[in-house]
């Protein structure tokens, strides 16, 4: 019996009415108080544990994407590509523990890191940064919500814009309850959820068909030297030949790309920095984001282990069909290796374990990057230049009202791509020449007193323009290796006109300044209180 | 040209040793995960009992 779908419709939307269900009652029921004020709304009331935020950070760096591209690198380029896809998405969080603990130590009040940059810097380099942080926001939630709507387009056939439509209203409705803490105490427990997912898939694997096996599929690979990833240009499948060498000379281009990309995606964008907000202190901040590397990794690794090696060493081959029992599942493109494979040593478990997980991972970054948009507009562009003045309740009813502008912007954008056939092909991998020039610039801000706000300012613009021009027109969008060099320069420009102009015309900056810096907010906690006393007298 | 390639690949052992490594990895991952959530469930009811009985 052949499907195109393996899975019926209906999965797709039990699963995701139980998450939206699961989510939205829980939060009613237990944090519904931190929706009282604008400021609890935006910061989570800046007092949770270790425990939530390490989820969270977990739950908001996996991405539809951590699960599909990094099997499709270790089908695309064997057992290093998990390795170089999990080191190089890795790299950013230890970096943002030390970033991240500093700040909260040095301006305990920021709701935002383009806050940060406005009272370390200036107003150019404040918009700047809001900029950037909402086109990285916005981008991401984008690439998220079509990759998990595709996703469940072709394993359960149910239309695209209804599984869209209903992820964005599952985000909105638990996150115009209660703001950051909701979005936080949801990636909790889908945290929770994919590692069990994610563990089933891994340690059925190594029992069904065992490591030895895979290496003897592997080694198979590198005598037959078959054709398999018939959907891209020989010259990129070739890479397949070599499974087994740390010195796959592709993957390590892709660590280069993945090390750079992710480093824009996670330190320019506020819906980490928002869990620096949300945490209690410093000390809080620095554990969660190390311990979350330490258990975000595995993630890719084991899974681009369990699927996508496993799925190179099986020969699998797109456009052909493959059966489970009786039932078959057409392996459609490279990048769908993962719920192939999982179909293929699982069934229809596997798929639906899958489904979860990639449905899960898209729920709770989307929530957390809607409601980083929503901060930016609201701490940072609102309160920073529209009205300064504005009272609580004016800022709640903004955010709130911003929050369903955003969610129904994306939801079109998303919809009218889908109509006309746009695609993401190959814009993870290029993700860091659009945001990376940010990086080093702000890595400044935070550790060098003397860094010149002009060198800063213009080192991040003409170092995006400059890697931008060689991508797209010195290379043509070429994304074997004028990517990872058009990621080089992003990166090299922006460090090259930031540091000399610092060295050349140092700008002394006294840190302690930030100790009481900050936009002001009614006292958050003073209004907890009063949330917290609503609740007992309903009660 | 790339199955002629010696240098950096991996023996069957080492192969082996890699997965299950991945494997290991994740577990490790996972149950620090559920404890650090469970103490902290654990610790917000410390502190919630705390102010209850401070008021």
């Amino acid at each position: 019996m052949e499907h195109t779908a393996p899975l019926p419709q209906w999965t797709m939307y039990a699963i995701l009415a139980v998450q939206g269900i699961v989510y939205t009652g829980a939060v009613y029921k237990l944090g519904r108080a931190r929706g009282a004020t604008a400021g609890a709304f935006l910061s989570g009331g800046r007092d949770i544990g270790h425990g939530m935020i390490n989820a969270s950070i977990v739950a908001t760096w996996i991405w539809a994407a951590t699960l599909m591209v990094s099997s499709y690198t270790g089908y695309q380029w064997g057992f290093v590509g998990p390795w170089w896809y999990a080191l190089g998405a890795t790299v950013p969080l230890p970096i943002m523990a030390y970033m991240g603990r500093h700040i909260k130590t040095l301006m305990p009040k920021a709701t935002s890191y383009p806050e940060f940059v406005r009272f370390r810097t200036d107003k150019k380099n404040h918009l700047l940064h809001s900029i950037i942080t909402i086109i990285v926001c916005f981008w991401v939630t984008l690439m998220i919500i079509t990759g998990g709507g595709v996703m469940g387009v072709s394993f359960t056939g149910a239309p695209f814009w209804a599984i869209a439509l209903i992820m964005v209203v599952i985000f909105v409705s638990y996150v115009s309850l209660a703001g950051l803490w909701a979005s936080i105490f949801a990636d909790t427990i889908m945290s929770l959820v994919m590692y069990a997912c994610l563990m089933i898939i891994v340690w059925t694997v190594v029992i069904k068909i065992g490591p030895s096996t895979i290496y003897d599929g592997l080694v198979q690979v590198m005598q037959d030297k078959p054709y398999l990833a018939t959907d891209m240009p020989i010259e990129a499948a070739r890479y397949q030949w070599d499974p087994l060498n740390w010195l796959n000379a592709r993957g390590l281009g892709f660590l280069i790309v993945n090390t750079i990309g992710n480093l824009g995606a996670v330190l320019c964008n506020q819906t980490y920095w928002s869990r620096v907000t949300g945490a209690r202190d410093p000390q809080i901040v620095f554990r969660s984001f190390m311990t979350a590397a330490f258990c975000w990794w595995p993630i890719p690794f084991a899974t681009a282990t369990a699927l996508g090696v496993t799925g190179l060493s099986m020969q699998l081959q797109v456009g052909e069909m493959y059966y489970w029992g009786e039932h078959g599942m057409m392996f459609t493109e490279s990048a769908a290796v993962a719920p192939m494979a999982a179909f293929l040593v699982l069934g229809f478990l596997g798929l639906a374990l899958f489904v979860i997980a990639v449905g899960g991972a898209t729920i709770s970054t989307g929530a957390g990057e809607i409601m980083a948009v929503v901060t930016v507009i609201i701490n940072d562009i609102y309160k920073g230049y529209i009205n300064p003045d504005a009272k609580d309740k004016q800022l709640l009813l903004q955010s709130r009202i911003w929050l369903y502008i955003v969610a129904a912007v994306l939801l079109a954008i998303v919809i009218w791509w889908r109509m006309i056939g746009f695609t993401f092909g190959g814009m993870y991998e290029a993700m860091g020449i659009a945001f990376s020039s940010a990086v080093i610039p702000l890595i400044m801000m935070v550790f060098w007193s003397k860094t010149n706000y002009s060198g800063v300012f213009w080192g991040t613009i003409i170092g995006a323009l400059c890697g931008i021009y060689y991508w797209v027109v010195v290379t043509g969008f070429d994304m074997l290796w004028g990517v990872v060099w058009g990621n080089v320069i992003v990166m090299g420009v922006s460090a090259i006109i930031a540091i000399p102009w610092t060295l050349a015309k140092p700008q002394p900056f006294d840190y302690s300044t930030l100790k009481d810096a900050g936009f002001e907010y009614e006292s958050v906690e003073e209004m907890l209180v009063i949330g917290e006393s609503d609740e007992s007298e309903e009660k | 040209m790339f199955s002629e390639i010696t240098l950096g690949v991996l023996s069957r052992g080492e192969y082996i040793i890699n997965h299950w490594f991945t494997v290991c990895w994740i577990t490790l991952a996972t149950i620090y995960t559920y404890w650090a959530v469970i103490a902290d469930i654990i610790e917000a009811r410390k502190l919630r009992k705390e102010k209850e009985q401070s008021s």
